[in-house]
């Protein structure tokens, strides 16, 4: 079933949508997967559509199976965020002016 | 079971190195029905994989390029009006003009329908395409079934097609797109994985050739301020232009020259950062 593991990584950020989680236990249901391996790998081509949530699939995983600790992020990971988000910010320049409340032009280098 | 059997097997057998994660996923993927997305630098072998499963599974590969003009009829048939004008108008061909079914031609997601066989369907290079066009394809992709609107005619998948798709990732994909894909991501290979590939597409490569050939690429790959870094696909055709060049000699790569630099890197900035890196550096 893993719900827990379903919602840890939901909690840490990860967009796994319900209708993934029910394609993973279908899998599970056929007998595809028969180790941690095996689910691990699963689970992440299922759950996971995106590289930049690789690294948090890990640390979600190692707590969930293995007990590791599920650290904050740290300085470093913080900045990574930070960066990610204003490369999606300035992906739509006039959604920003928009929300912003002031003229694409000047939100333009 | 025989799928998985033959997917193992050809991880060695032919031009694709495989690496067992993958291959879980490729087969999960063909168990569930699920197109598989495939995401990575442009040159790590996403498009190869399509080409490799098919030859693995012995399945016929229908390859759709992804044009950014494209529409999603056009992937899925055509109704070629201008050859039945001409058809009436001089009346020499075989086909009957009345009939309208003689002039409908199936695009590569119509031909992987009608075919009688399970086929392997690679969408190449999806985030070409609008989100429009991709949202309307995986519709189409889950339903295994469309409309003929000339004819009022439904055509239906046969046998339901692998599907790989690859994207290089320049604009992101919509989250409906997503949440009906698996995902994978390949990730650059290191020196071993790449060691691996390069003896698969070079069987008898002397291991000095290949050791500092590799060596060289992986240094080159960390230059500062590169825009295309080069990827397999360019190692492996550098290697083969060394190979080929009879004056060509292990021990200058050692010494650091770097013959046919233009072969991994193709952008004219890139090439101009490299070429002074390596005579400077000597690398």
């Amino acid at each position: 079933m893993f719900v827990n593991f379903f919602y840890t990584l939901r909690q840490v950020g990860i967009p796994v949508s319900p209708t993934s989680f029910l394609t993973l236990q279908k899998a599970l249901s056929k007998g595809l997967i028969n180790s941690i391996d095996d689910f691990y790998t699963a689970a992440r081509a299922i759950l996971v559509k995106s590289e930049r949530y690789f690294d948090l699939y890990d640390q979600v995983f190692a707590h969930y199976f293995e007990g590791a600790e599920l650290k904050q992020p740290d300085a470093v990971e913080l900045t990574e965020i930070a960066k990610a988000m204003l490369e999606e910010w300035l992906k739509n320049p006039k959604e920003l002016a928009d929300a912003l409340g002031i003229d694409e032009a000047k939100v333009n280098p | 079971m025989a799928e998985k059997n033959s997917l193992l097997k050809f991880t060695g057998a032919t031009k694709y190195v495989l690496d067992e994660e993958l291959a879980k996923i490729v087969n999960i993927s063909m168990e569930l029905e699920m197109p598989l997305l495939l995401k990575g630098e442009p040159g790590t072998g996403k498009t190869m994989l399509a080409h490799a499963i098919a030859e693995a599974l012995d399945m016929r590969l229908i390859v759709l390029n992804v044009k950014s003009s494209m529409k999603l009829v056009d992937a899925l048939y055509q109704y070629d009006t201008l050859t039945r004008l001409n058809d009436s108008r001089f009346g020499d061909s075989k086909r009957d003009v009345s009939n309208i079914e003689d002039y409908i031609r199936m695009g590569k997601i119509g031909q992987a329908f009608v075919s009688d066989e399970r086929v392997v369907l690679l969408i190449d290079e999806i985030d070409k395409a609008d989100t429009d066009f991709q949202d309307d394809m995986l519709d189409v992709l889950d339903q295994m079934e469309f409309d003929i609107i000339e004819i009022d005619k439904t055509i239906r998948a046969k046998h339901r097609p692998v599907i790989i798709i690859t994207s290089n990732a320049k604009k992101d994909l919509s989250d409906p797109f997503l949440g009906r894909c698996n995902f994978h991501h390949i990730a650059f290979p290191d020196p071993d994985m790449m060691r691996k590939i390069v003896s698969v597409h070079f069987p008898d490569i002397s291991r000095d050739l290949m050791e500092s050939a590799i060596k060289t690429f992986y240094s080159l790959r960390e230059l500062r301020g590169i825009e295309k870094k080069p990827a397999t696909r360019e190692l492996i055709n550098w290697i083969r232009a060394l190979r080929a060049d009879p004056d060509f000699q292990v021990k200058d790569l050692v010494k650091g020259e770097v013959p046919y630099l233009g072969v991994l890197f193709k952008k004219s900035q890139d090439y101009v950062i490299a070429r002074q890196a390596v005579s400077r550096y000597r690398i």
